[in-house]
């Protein structure tokens, strides 16, 4: 019997072990195991993302749409007006195949920069995308400025694009933190204008990494710039065992409107905390983050109902290109978990696209000749899944020209409820009690 | 004054989660000198009994918590038959090491068979609601963690000292060598402390679904404080760990309340280090 | 009652004792002598289950004990009182004697041992609510030995009960063997101090590098020149 369990045990260990070391391999399974771009039949892009950890889920699901969107690229789809879409590969370097390798960072920044030098040496990508935080970020542009190799992200940190890096080979296509703060601040003038919200006190309530921490200053900027009163800043540890003083001081300080920057665990912390002291803010727009994560959404189901957060993408935006990739991933077989495309995918997709169209341009894979496609690249927003004016880049590396917008979470969904010229729903001031 | 009574009473329910953390990894350190670093994956299993039994059969974690006790029981027998009786007849450093990769087996494993994602209770519980008491609010959720820490202190507390096994426990800690000649299966008193420290983790992650969310890592925070618990309280001192618990609860609300919320574990850390400092061995330590 | 044959044993595969033969009967005094590092301990630990048997057998009553833990030696009448006394040194001197009787369970067959015991060691009555790490050596000796008796024994192990103590305690320790062999319990004794064991046993061995080379009554080897010449300083 004793001999029995081991071997059980054993053999549970093998396929434990032997599963992650799947995930980590499976962006190999559609091409040759040649050795990088020089075979010129594919392309190799390095993908870091979180396929354990704290953040597995949103890594996982990002994992997946690469592989989706890597499918479409290399195959020939002509029904579909998405850039890239139409023929079979780079035509540029004779249908060359993107590849992609995908390599789990476990939101670890240390794993984030070994992994990240494991793809560039010895695995010869020629790029590197994924799912990062801005801490993440940070720590693997160091190895991408070192190796000269391209580094596309979606987080919004400022620090990462405001010169202090000088950073030659980061790009970020997708908006930062200070425009989207600025769309909170205005939100809640239009809010105060057109709907007697009254709004006039604020407070901050923001974890303490990368992420939280870069948002506080900036929503200090723009407080006092609009003339709206800060009664309480709570920084804390994402990790926290206990919310509880954070949330006793929030109460206290009863805030018009509460601006939150958290992530999936530590938000969800929060509102059972809310619940436990019977406190409702009256007003929460989130800042991203875990609140368009779909773990979640799922966690809180209606108990998210009126709560607002920024965004770059929702699933409401009415155009041809985004119904057609919303369309894209409800049928994948890659979305095994049947999740519906949110916000923080899309961001993390587009970087994909916007590199395989760079390459298209270049005509190479050569790193020099990438870059400078990747900075100049030629573009129809109808062909784009996401609403921005268009793409130029500032000379850190920064997309001046992407925009966001405020969605209200209602009925299962976010709805874009500002600007008001891309809403779908009107705004509802304040948020209702929660069902203690 | 409102607010200090609150932050004091919330300290209290937030450190007996660590209590109970901690009181696990002290039984196992005190009889059998390991130093137990999946208390955490056994409290994230815990919570998971917790979450199925919710969603699966409706039930409250109060009614699932003998379940999820019993289970992780008898997982705790099985791990010590299986892979800790071994190591102990191995080199010290793999002693200290075994429940390390343990650990990790356990989170991958999770991993595996539960997903990745944070997930919370998702049917209604119905131990639950808040009583006004004007000067303090109570949510009747949370008293579920303290009350179990106080209810395993106590019984934890009368087995080791007034049962037959209890005492067959503590000689063997004391000697082991002696136990097996006055007739003691020392084996048999290692098994039963190891599956009843993985059975109060057990418990303690029943509770812990009221209020916290579960994913496979959730162990090792609550694993790492209740670590400085025991260092606080002495090595092997229950007691010392069940007060230490609620102490740092204390001094990580309180902190948060009246000093800054960005600084409250250098509070509880703050704690930690003049009690050691007083006190090498901890302050119950021997 | 106890039969040893041609044992080899030792710690990790390493053989300490090579071939040791010896043979207990009922009611009887059986003393092991030899210098130090000759194998005594490492024999007693093989008898009573704590080091692995290479080779040979060891009969108790007729029957292999070989390889059979400590824990169950104790149901089947075999107590041991381990060098250097091994008392659980928290607990009270009365819980220490209760430990002995883990192996029953009969709560006023307990008490009746115990009774027993402190009458024959009215000190160790007096000290009953003391832990047992706060007496001296040997009191602490008289408890550890007390302890052995509570499981009853038929065959009561003793392993140098006499090392440490000043010689008034020896003497004293030395009675209250005598006086458990007189109740009927058959004793094994290793010792340092050879005379006043072989002048107490009925029978004797002398251990060897790790062989039992002599045996006789304890006044045959008493007055043997090779034991004296060796072991008793004459």
């Amino acid at each position: 019997m004793k001999k029995f369990l081991s071997f059980f045990l054993a053999v549970t260990m093998i396929f434990t072990l032997a599963a992650c070391g799947n995930n980590t391999n499976s962006g190999n399974q559609n091409g040759s195991a040649g050795d990088g771009q020089s075979d010129g039949n594919t392309i190799r892009i390095g993908v870091l993302t979180p396929l354990t950890g704290s953040s597995a889920q949103l890594g996982n699901q990002v994992a997946a749409i690469y592989q989706m969107l890597t499918d479409v690229i290399n195959e020939e789809h002509p029904e579909l007006t998405m850039a890239m879409a139409a023929s079979a590969g780079i035509t540029s370097m004779d249908g060359a195949k993107l590849e992609l390798v995908i390599a789990d960072h476990k939101s670890d920044a240390t794993t984030a920069v070994s992994e990240a030098k494991r793809l560039i040496t010895e695995q010869n990508v020629v790029a590197i995308c994924g799912e990062f935080t801005s801490a993440i970020a940070k720590a693997v542009a160091v190895v991408t400025e070192q190796y000269e190799v391209p580094l596309i992200v979606s987080c919004s940190a400022v620090s990462l694009t405001d010169g202090t890096n000088d950073f030659q080979w980061f790009f970020r296509y997708a908006i930062t933190d200070e425009t989207y703060i600025k769309d909170t601040f205005d939100f809640m003038n239009y809010l105060n204008e057109n709907y007697d919200a009254g709004i006039k006190t604020i407070a901050m309530f923001s974890e303490d990494s990368e992420f939280g921490a870069n948002i506080v200053p900036i929503e200090e900027k723009y407080a006092a710039e609009y003339g709206y009163e800060i009664v309480e800043k709570i920084n804390y540890s994402s990790s926290a065992t206990n919310l509880t003083s954070e949330v006793l001081k929030i109460k206290e300080a009863d805030p018009d409107v509460l601006l939150m920057s958290s992530f999936v665990s530590d938000a969800l912390l929060f509102f059972n905390t809310c619940k436990e002291q019977k406190y409702t803010p009256n007003f929460i727009i989130g800042q991203r983050g875990g609140f368009i994560q779909s773990d979640y959404l799922t966690a809180m189901g209606d108990e998210n109902n009126y709560i607002c957060t920024t965004g770059s993408w929702a699933s409401d935006i009415n155009t041809d290109v985004t119904k057609e990739l919303v369309d894209l991933w409800a049928n994948s077989s890659y979305n095994t978990e049947k999740v519906d495309l949110m916000d923080s995918h899309v961001k993390d997709a587009m970087n994909l696209l916007f590199l395989a169209m760079a390459i298209e341009q270049a005509g190479t894979t050569e790193s020099t000749a990438l870059r400078e496609a990747l900075l100049n690249l030629d573009y129809d927003m109808d062909t784009l899944m996401i609403p921005w004016n268009g793409i130029s880049f500032n000379e850190y590396g920064q997309n001046t020209q992407s925009n966001g917008f405020v969605t209200q979470y209602y009925d299962g969904a976010y709805h874009t409820v500002f600007p008001a010229a891309g809403a779908s729903m009107e705004p509802v001031f304040p948020m209702p009690e929660f069902d203690y | 004054m409102s607010v200090f009574l609150q932050g004091l009473y919330e300290g209290i329910i937030n450190g007996s989660i660590l209590a109970l953390i901690a009181m696990g990894i002290a039984l196992v350190w005190g009889v059998m000198n390991i130093l137990s670093f999946s208390q955490g994956e056994f409290l994230m299993l815990g919570m998971f009994v917790s979450y199925y039994a919710n969603r699966l059969l409706g039930l409250d974690p109060i009614v699932a918590m003998p379940l999820s006790a019993l289970v992780l029981f008898v997982l705790g027998i099985i791990i010590y038959k299986l892979i800790i009786a071994r190591a102990l007849r191995g080199p010290i450093l793999s002693q200290r090491l075994i429940t390390f990769a343990l650990s990790m087996v356990l989170v991958y494993s999770a991993q595996l068979f539960f997903g990745a994602e944070y997930k919370t209770l998702s049917n209604p519980v119905k131990f639950s609601g808040t009583i006004d008491l004007g000067f303090l609010t109570i949510a009747k959720q949370k008293l579920v963690p303290f009350l179990l820490a106080l209810i395993v202190a106590g019984l934890l507390f009368w087995f080791l000292r007034y049962t037959r096994m209890g005492k067959a426990i503590q000689a063997t800690s004391m000697d082991r060598y002696a136990a097996g000649l006055v007739g003691i299966n020392p084996d048999r008193a290692y098994t039963i402390s190891f599956a009843l420290a993985s059975a109060v983790a057990g418990a303690a992650g029943c509770a812990l679904t009221y209020y916290y969310y579960l994913y496979p890592n959730v162990g090792a925070t609550f694993q790492l404080w209740g670590f400085i618990a025991v260092a606080m309280g002495g090595f092997g001192s229950i007691t010392g760990a069940f007060l230490s618990g609620l102490l740092m609860g204390i001094a990580d609300t309180l902190t948060g309340l009246y000093v800054n919320t960005a600084i409250k574990y250098i509070g509880v850390c703050v704690v930690f280090l003049v009690a050691v400092s007083f006190r090498p061995k901890g302050i119950f330590g021997k | 009652m106890l039969k040893v044959e041609h044992v080899k044993t030792g710690y990790d595969g390493v053989p300490v004792v090579h071939n040791a033969s010896l043979q207990v009967e009922q009611g009887s005094i059986v003393a092991l002598v030899g210098s130090n590092g000759s194998g005594k301990t490492s024999l007693l630990r093989a008898v009573t289950g704590a080091l692995p048997i290479m080779r040979g057998d060891i009969l108790y009553k007729g029957q292999s004990i070989a390889g059979v833990k400590s824990f169950k030696l104790v149901e089947m009448g075999i107590s041991m009182v381990p060098e250097g006394r091994h008392l659980f040194g928290k607990m009270s001197v009365r819980d220490n004697l209760l430990m002995g009787a883990y192996s029953v369970r009969d709560k006023g067959e307990i008490e009746k041992r115990l009774q027993s015991i402190y009458k024959l060691l009215p000190r160790v009555e007096e000290r009953q609510r003391q832990q047992a790490d706060t007496l001296s050596g040997g009191e602490q000796q008289m408890v550890a030995i007390a302890r052995g008796l509570m499981s009853k024994p038929e065959l009561l192990i003793l392993d140098e009960p006499s090392l440490g103590l000043m010689p008034k305690l020896v003497t004293e320790i030395f009675e209250f063997i005598q006086r458990i062999k007189d109740s009927g319990v058959t004793v094994i004794i290793v010792e340092q101090n050879a005379v006043a064991t072989l002048e107490m046993s009925d029978y004797a061995y002398v251990m060897q590098n790790g062989e039992t080379v002599l045996e006789g009554t304890g006044q045959a080897l008493l007055a043997d020149e090779q034991v004296k010449k060796a072991y008793l300083g004459g």
